[in-house]
């Protein structure tokens, strides 16, 4: 089994085929093609996309449903294409999609609304689909998510 | 902002040797063919931006940031659906 360096979990082995392929990269890191999901189970339902290349390079990201559950789906033609899909995937069914959080200089967390992280569940190619639009936040703040919770 | 009325078909150039083409237009978009030298980087503008929030996103962070967010998430919430 093959192994790799986290910057979270020491180094781990993997299987081969949980695996994502970004072909494009992600804007900013251009060169990062492969990243590896991992879960932590005192941490769920936190994923999270730790690159092969660069082991400091790991992105924490939630399931887009868990931080706002209407959200709508839209990639352009572009992205679809890129990640062998020929129509808007329902997320869940047969693509995951992935919100990354970032912390401001506030220390508060925030969620990537605005460009998630696409996964072709049968293929495994993910894209991060940048949207047209502006209907929703790159800065979605994370403490909406927990009042809507509790 | 420098503003210049172009028509399908027509160019610009900027610093001679990048070419922004207007190749179609509709009521709502506006379709734009660039040629530029390789080492010249061209995005959406929007995906500069998210270049930027990408950076800010794989900064050394502390983990320990999320336990609250994460505490208040679990259960991991499933949608509430109700046997009729």
């Amino acid at each position: 089994m093959p192994e790799c360096e986290t910057r979270y979990f020491g180094t781990i082995s993997f299987d081969e085929p949980a695996l994502i392929a970004f072909p494009a990269g992600l804007p900013g890191f251009a060169q990062c093609r492969r990243f590896l999901p991992l879960q932590d189970a005192s941490r769920k339902p936190l994923i999270f996309l730790q690159s092969l290349e660069q082991p400091q390079l790991c992105f924490l990201t939630f399931p887009v449903a868990v931080v706002d559950p209407a959200y709508r789906l839209k990639m352009n033609t572009d992205d679809l294409a890129l990640i062998g899909l020929e129509r808007q995937p329902d997320p869940g069914d047969e693509a995951d999609c992935l919100v990354i959080i970032a912390f401001g200089e506030d220390h508060l967390p925030s969620a990537n609304l605005l460009a998630p992280v696409v996964i072709n569940r049968a293929t495994g190619l993910a894209v991060q689909a940048v949207r047209d639009d502006s209907v929703y936040s790159c800065r979605h703040p994370l403490r909406t998510v927990v009042s809507a919770c509790s | 902002m420098l503003v210049i009325r172009r028509r399908a078909g027509e160019s610009i150039l900027i610093a001679g040797d990048i070419e922004i083409e207007v190749l179609e237009t509709t009521p709502t978009r506006v379709k734009l063919g660039i040629r530029a030298p390789r080492e010249v980087d061209v995005v959406r503008k929007e995906v500069g931006i998210i270049a930027g929030e990408n950076l800010s996103a794989a900064r050394e962070i502390s983990l320990d940031l999320l336990t609250p967010v994460l505490a208040l998430l679990e259960p991991p919430p499933a949608p509430s659906r109700q046997d009729e």
